[in-house]
């Protein structure tokens, strides 16, 4: 859930980026962090294995400008992918405001995709939230790869709502703006909701 | 002389002469903390103590209650206050450390129950002393509590590369309040009620704050820099074209029943092996050059069989070894003889 804080007129939000191992989650933040001027970012924390394996999370926060002289910041996390994580997903799930879901569009990923998003619908259920009435986008990565499912069918299989849904590479950048901005324009309609 | 008040570190300058052989009582008109301050001593100056993790605990003294006892190691001297002031309301007791030299040290020497670690502490960060605490055979029973400070990232100088094993996280806005749930779940005799989260939340938002220009907003939501990124694929990212809405499927139920499990068995087989080889590729390939892959992997996939074990009913468990199958099947496909 969001934190305002008055005496420092700052509004805080959590966004998740969550899916499956390897999806490319980490590398949407690191994208987002190397083209962030240096005053609108903090440092970006990441707690990774030896192999650069996200083991509990990516953390970076993101200062998106001003609103009615309220500073926003948004606070990115990754989830650790692997389905033997749960135990962390749940606690960085915690107070989430927004959440990405990173598909990885590799045909052979496609159970491991679908296994994460019902992952994501029972920790958030657990939390007292549910998918559909939480701030969300689908970005489905890894779209220049040559085993990439269809897109229309990735859709069927993981978007079925039809909320904002993104192809993207991240490592070269192409659609993670798109997804962040997307999930930042639902996340801040919300805000704007419970304000009134 | 510069004297620090122990909790919440102000620093006061006092002339030298002004002490007493027994030194002076201070109060600190900060957190009115009260302290004695003495002379320095003449002589070369202490060395300074370097954490070591072969340090031995010491009896603590009779108020101290090891099963009530948290080191609070908040770098933020309020935090750390309201913090110490909710575990004294809870009925446990609060020893209070400023750096994570001082928090590692406590810990070492008073063997707590749980340690509250600010990630940002100065000296040594919260992961590391969370590390340090984690590797340490003595040390380990201690419950870490890893908090965020989301309020002033600018201190983080050196991105912590580990995980170092927090048994929670926190966010600094959760902090007192969210403690309170941790530390239930650690099983320590809380007193009182839990609190109602107090902390104000953007659904208690007053109204001046719901008018929020979301059109600005994502404006600002730009890359600051902007560079357009190399682009592989010709066409610009577009939001995927809106298509008529389908009732989402249910979430997977967790344990499954014996009669028609297996095939959902042999699906969540499926995923956990495409992880474990995904995670270890080299491995896995030099495995199959060797014909060893079902011993070479087994240690990679402990994690993967308790959870298998735990999300599929026993009966089915039994039946056959899903995830040896399923990694032998993989390991041939991909031309193990």
């Amino acid at each position: 859930m969001s934190f305002i804080n008055y005496s420092s007129r700052e509004i805080n939000c959590k966004i998740v980026y969550y899916g499956p191992g390897l999806c490319g989650k980490t590398t949407n933040l690191q994208f987002i962090y190397t083209k962030t001027a240096p005053d609108a970012k903090g440092k970006m924390i990441s707690l990774a294995t030896e192999t650069e394996r996200t083991l509990f999370f990516d953390f970076l926060p993101l200062a998106l400008g001003k609103i009615r002289g309220f500073s926003t910041r948004f606070h990115l996390y990754t989830v650790p992918g692997q389905v033997f994580y749960d135990a962390s997903r749940k606690l960085i799930l915690k107070g989430v405001d927004g959440v990405v879901f990173v598909a990885d569009s590799q045909i052979e990923r496609m159970e491991a995709n679908l296994e994460s998003l019902d992952n994501l619908k029972v920790n958030l259920r657990e939390q007292g939230y549910e998918l559909d009435r939480v701030p969300y986008v689908v970005q489905y990565n890894k779209r220049d790869l040559p085993n990439a499912a269809p897109l229309d069918e990735m859709q069927r299989l993981l978007n079925p709502g039809g909320v904002p849904d993104f192809e993207a590479c991240a490592t070269v950048g192409k659609g993670v703006f798109e997804t962040l901005k997307a999930v930042a324009k639902g996340v801040l309609t919300d805000l704007k909701k419970m304000g009134r | 002389m510069i004297a620090a008040c122990p909790k919440c570190r102000t620093k006061f300058r006092i002339a030298k002469e002004r002490l007493a052989a027994e030194g002076v009582r201070l109060r600190c008109t900060q957190c009115s903390t009260v302290f004695r301050v003495k002379a320095p001593e003449d002589g070369p100056a202490p060395a300074p103590v370097e954490p070591t993790v072969d340090a031995q605990p010491t009896p603590l003294p009779r108020s101290m209650d090891r099963e009530r006892l948290v080191v609070l190691a908040i770098s933020e001297p309020e935090l750390g206050k309201q913090a110490a002031d909710a575990l004294e309301a809870w009925g446990l007791q609060a020893l209070p450390a400023f750096d994570g030299v001082e928090a590692i040290l406590a810990v070492q020497r008073t063997l707590p129950k749980v340690v509250v670690l600010d990630a940002a502490l100065p000296k040594m960060y919260g992961f590391q002393v969370c590390e340090l605490i984690k590797r340490n055979e003595q040390l380990c029973a201690t419950r870490v509590v890893l908090v965020g400070a989301i309020h002033d990232d600018t201190r983080y100088r050196r991105a912590p590369e580990e995980l170092y094993g927090a048994d929670h996280y926190l966010e600094t806005p959760d902090v007192p309040d969210g403690l309170h749930a941790a530390l239930a779940g650690f099983g320590m005799p809380l007193e009182g009620a839990a609190p109602e989260s107090p902390t104000p939340r953007a659904a208690d938002a007053p109204r001046g704050i719901g008018g929020i220009d979301t059109a600005a907003a994502l404006e600002a939501a730009e890359p600051a820099e902007a560079e357009p990124a190399p682009a592989p694929v010709a066409a610009p990212p577009q939001p995927v074209a809106s298509r008529p809405a389908v009732a989402p499927q249910p979430a997977t139920p967790q344990p499954v029943a014996p009669d028609d499990g297996i095939a959902q068995a042999e699906r969540l087989a499926r995923i956990i092996i495409s992880d474990v080889i995904l995670y270890n590729e080299e491995k896995f390939a030099a495995a199959i050059a060797a014909g060893n892959v079902a011993q070479a992997m087994e240690p990679d996939m402990a994690e993967g069989r308790a959870l298998f074990q735990s999300r599929v009913d026993p009966q089915v468990v039994s039946q056959r070894d899903f995830l040896r199958e399923e990694l032998l099947r993989v390991a041939k496909q991909r031309g193990m003889v």
